[in-house]
């Protein structure tokens, strides 16, 4: 059964008038498990899908399932909820709340979902130890490099035990060397946890890395191959 | 138009998120961690709106203790003066204080009345009419007191006001009077002048007097318009017998007055007034109530502006912070937990505000600890039976209730920002540049 599904999804911005069509019927189904790619040139809706998927935005036409509950039946806050429990996000320019510090930030989650704090330390060491920042748990944002910020931000999303990392365009800011340690260290996590990725992505190295590549263009999806056959 | 049923759903509704928004505000150390930090993450902003908060505060309970102050020395000059804290009299004295409302027996049912009553610091009995004392110069009308000048000296100021000659002692026929009318007179201490007024019987009575000390108190009206003599001295001119008008009562403090006044009344039955200096005076209470009325007055007029000063700051806030709440939605943090964090900064921000405001406060009445000094207006204080010095008097209330307004008002002043802030799509936060 899939995890995250979108049947039949459009998406159509509506700016002062001026309508731009994002998503024009995208059937998508993501299992457990996968390790996936959404990528296709710029404006060809990527980041407008995962969206969708990660319950940040609603369809204007067709259904988004997460484990088979349609996500334009639950409230607002049921949706936050979702996503609380069941997505992690790692975001482009790594979004990490500058306020807190490396292990605040990974805490962070784990305080909405009501973890003990004494479990929210064990599990934010170990996860900040897993990406290799232990020594930084204490630095802010700001005192770290953009690599170093991703790698907590991963760390923020996995620590809540997600089915699905919806990761956009996570390599973007980063160098070959710094974006190759962190692919690395997702598809580590991928393999050694079972949490599902779907990425967003121009980079070539990341396509690559992925065991499924869904191609988008025009709103539409125009291929989707998995590694070992179509 | 909402029907009925929509309109409860919707104040269910809205009842639900603030119970959210307290809850996530009860149990989330870390939203105050939070909302901590995002007060002073552009630290000169916090600090310029910490200040406007802690020099409104500051203006608001110092004014407030200088008012409190001058309209408490009014009270505290007419009671130390002439009012004393409760006085007796005749009943109808009050209404018409003529001779012929006057307690019997130099007042001997009040005296043993006050035997005993721990409430009671000093007492003292008092003849009190009108006449016209005259000069080799001038005339005026004046109120006369009798007094007995040993006891008087206990429950007033009046032996301490002495400003020339002497106060009364044992000698016959000696007066005191207020320099304002010794001035109008052209009468110095020693000055020979008559007293005449009518008798209880209706005769015309007049006696001369020497002038033995002149007083000045903070009251001018009091000062211009009053003559004191001895009490037999006045009970023979106005041929009154050994009766007399009042019985001033000086309490123990004025907190036990209530006490003291019932106590009184119920010892002494109906034939007599018993009233308190509110009532023997309302325009001073009423000056109390005015003075809690101008207070409202003042607060919103500051915490408008407060209001208005958080909100701007919370909304630029929120504005450059916005693809961040976006993270944080998106993070899974709920409506009301955003809520709960913007208005926590408000009210944060306040309470740092609040904090420095009672410093400045602090500061402000250990500097004034003896007072203002309101020379120049001297006068006019006079005529108010104010002097020319104030010390603020600052009450416990003057700091709560300005901190429960203000901290009220930030919540207020942090809904609409907060509010903004939870409503807004995360993936549209997300896009904000």
């Amino acid at each position: 059964m899939a995890i995250l599904e979108a049947r039949e999804v459009h998406k159509v911005y509506d700016t002062r008038g001026v309508r731009t069509r994002a998503l024009d019927g995208v059937d998508l189904a993501l299992a457990e498990g996968e390790f996936a790619v959404l990528h296709g040139p710029s404006g060809c809706g990527k980041t407008t899908l995962l969206n969708l998927l990660g319950a940040l935005d609603e369809p204007s036409e067709g259904r988004v399932l997460l484990e088979g509950r349609d996500l334009a039946a639950l409230s607002a806050g049921e949706r936050a909820e979702l996503r609380l429990r069941k997505l992690g996000f790692v975001f482009q320019a790594y979004n990490l709340i500058p306020v807190f510090t490396a292990r605040e930030n990974v805490e962070f989650v784990m305080e909405l979902q009501g973890v003990p704090p004494g479990e929210r330390k064990e599990r934010s060491d170990g996860i900040l130890g897993e990406v290799g920042l232990a020594e930084l748990a204490d630095k802010r944002p700001l005192e770290m490099s953009g690599g170093q910020q991703q790698r907590v931000a991963v760390a923020r999303a996995i620590v809540g035990r997600p089915r699905v990392v919806l990761a956009d365009e996570p390599t973007a800011n980063l160098d070959s060397a710094t974006a190759g340690q962190l692919l690395e260290l997702m598809e580590e996590l991928n393999r050694e946890h079972g949490t599902t990725f779907l990425f967003s992505t121009h980079d070539p190295m990341v396509i690559a890395k992925a065991r499924r590549r869904i191609r988008l263009r025009d709103g539409r999806v125009v291929a989707d191959e998995r590694e070992g056959g179509a | 138009m909402r029907r009925p049923a929509e309109l409860r759903a919707q104040a269910r509704e809205a009842a639900g998120f603030t119970a959210a928004v307290l809850r996530a505000l009860a149990g989330d150390r870390f939203l105050w961690r939070l909302a901590w930090r995002n007060v002073w993450r552009n630290g000169r902003r916090a600090v310029i709106v910490a200040t406007a908060v802690a020099v409104g505060i500051a203006g608001v309970v110092l004014s407030m203790a200088i008012n409190f102050g001058m309209i408490l020395q009014m009270i505290e000059t007419a009671i130390s003066t002439d009012l004393g804290h409760v006085q007796v009299h005749a009943r109808g004295f009050q209404d018409d204080p003529g001779l012929d409302r006057l307690l019997g027996d130099g007042g001997r049912g009040g005296i043993e009345a006050l035997e005993g009553l721990a409430e009671v610091r000093a007492w003292a009995p008092r003849l009190r009419s009108e006449g016209l004392l005259s000069s080799a110069r001038a005339s005026a009308g004046v109120r006369v007191l009798a007094v007995d000048p040993a006891r008087e000296a206990r429950i007033t100021s009046l032996a301490g006001s002495i400003v020339a000659g002497e106060y009364l002692d044992g000698a016959r026929r000696r007066l005191l009077m207020g320099e304002a009318l010794a001035e109008r007179l052209h009468v110095e201490v020693g000055a020979k002048v008559v007293l005449s007024a009518t008798d209880a019987r209706g005769d015309l009575a007049g006696e001369a007097f020497r002038v033995a000390g002149l007083f000045r108190t903070a009251s001018l009206e009091l000062d211009r318009s009053t003559v004191y003599v001895r009490l037999d001295e006045g009970q023979r001119l106005f041929q009154v017998g050994d009766t007399i008008s009042e019985l001033v009562v000086v309490a123990r403090s004025r907190e036990a007055v209530p006490r003291l006044k019932a106590a009184l009344r119920e010892r002494m039955g109906g034939d007599v007034e018993v009233q308190s200096w509110g009532e023997l005076a309302p325009v001073l209470e009423y000056f109390v109530e005015i003075f809690e009325q101008m207070a409202w007055i003042v607060y919103a007029a500051v915490f408008i502006a407060m209001a208005f000063g958080i909100a701007n700051v919370l909304l630029m806030a929120v504005f450059e912070r916005t693809r961040e709440i976006g993270v944080v939605r998106a993070l899974g943090m709920s409506g009301p937990r955003v809520v709960g964090m913007v208005a926590l900064e408000s009210v944060l921000l306040t309470l740092v505000g609040l904090v420095a405001g009672f410093a400045l406060t602090g500061l402000g009445l250990v500097l004034l600890r003896d007072g203002i000094d309101l020379s120049p207006w001297a006068q006019g204080l006079n005529i108010m039976g104010v002097g020319a010095t104030i010390v603020p008097v600052v009450r416990l209330a003057d700091f709560t209730t300005p901190s429960v307004v203000a901290v009220l008002t930030a919540l207020l002043a942090g809904l609409w920002p907060a509010v903004r802030a939870a409503r807004a799509r995360p993936a549209e936060a997300l896009r904000h540049v």
